[in-house]
């Protein structure tokens, strides 16, 4: 059976990282990455905590301190699923989590409110994660939030009377 | 003696009393789950102190030889982040034994009184 660490570094690979295990910015990075991964559908079981410095896995944390090469040259046996691959597509579309952060703290902080508790409103969640993470700057939030809705966005959502609308606002665009 | 209450006083002597402060024990339990290293911006967050009171416990417990502090850029700005090393490490797992002990000792202290009490 594939293990966690190994799904992770396909992710991680797949999205084009090269985590660097010694330095904050890429273990920063991994860690938002498997906790995304996870909260969008890929079977990974580590366990994360939002509070502190999170989405945090302890978990996480040991197995690539102990397999540190291989995550670093991202050797890997385990092959993505069809599903893996539509989580990470979806990760993928929304590449500028990756260049701020800031940015990814925030929408990866959403994401798991969200899924802790899907009838948060907006304005909720971007209360929360000022009471949580003050640190953020509003612009941050903001787009977290969006980001977010981004990534948990099923095509089920997609009724034919928003396809209309969003089709009317394409057309505008043209 | 009962051998709990000896083990209790022996290893309260070999306790660094300066690290027994609430933030403190707090700012070591922290920094030990928290592999990575935790932001000084975080650590003000969670624990919900100012500024300076927070500075003042790292300080010490980085004189003390317990945290490393490293700056780190986070999207470009200077950010101060801690970890606990090995002594920091030793040093709580010397204070966890200590408080396991005090758990056996009231827990023993307690069942004896309500012995007595419903008698």
């Amino acid at each position: 059976m594939p293990n966690n660490l190994d799904k992770v570094i396909s992710g991680i690979k797949f999205l084009g990282l090269s985590p660097n295990v010694h330095e904050y910015r890429g273990r920063f990075f991994t860690q938002k990455t498997a906790f995304l991964a996870k909260a969008l559908g890929m079977e990974i079981t580590y366990d994360f905590t939002v509070y502190v410095a999170g989405p945090y896995s302890r978990e996480l944390t040991c197995d690539y301190y102990a397999q540190r090469a291989k995550l670093e040259t991202l050797q890997t046996d385990y092959e993505l699923t069809q599903s893996d691959v539509q989580v990470l597509e979806k990760i993928k579309a929304c590449s500028d989590i990756y260049d701020n952060m800031g940015l990814m703290e925030a929408t990866s902080t959403i994401v798991y409110l969200k899924t802790q508790n899907p009838e948060l409103t907006d304005d909720n969640l971007f209360v929360r994660l000022k009471r949580l993470k003050p640190h953020l700057t509003d612009g941050e939030r903001t787009i977290g939030i969006t980001r977010a809705k981004e990534l948990l966005f099923k095509p089920e959502y997609l009724t034919e009377e928003i396809a209309k609308e969003m089709d009317e606002w394409d057309r505008l665009d043209n | 003696m009962n051998d709990d209450v000896n083990r209790l006083l022996e290893s309260s002597e070999i306790l660094n009393s300066q690290v027994l402060s609430l933030t403190r024990c707090v700012i070591l339990a922290l920094l030990a789950y928290f592999v990575d290293g935790v932001q000084f911006r975080e650590l003000k967050a969670s624990l919900k102190i100012s500024d300076g009171k927070l500075i003042s416990n790292l300080k010490l417990l980085k004189k003390l030889g317990y945290i490393e502090k490293n700056e780190v850029e986070v999207d470009r700005k200077k950010i101060d982040v801690y970890s606990l090393n090995s002594k920091g490490r030793n040093e709580l797992n010397k204070i966890t034994q200590w408080m396991k002990i005090i758990g056996k000792v009231a827990k023993e202290g307690d069942e004896k009184c309500q012995i007595i009490l419903t008698k």
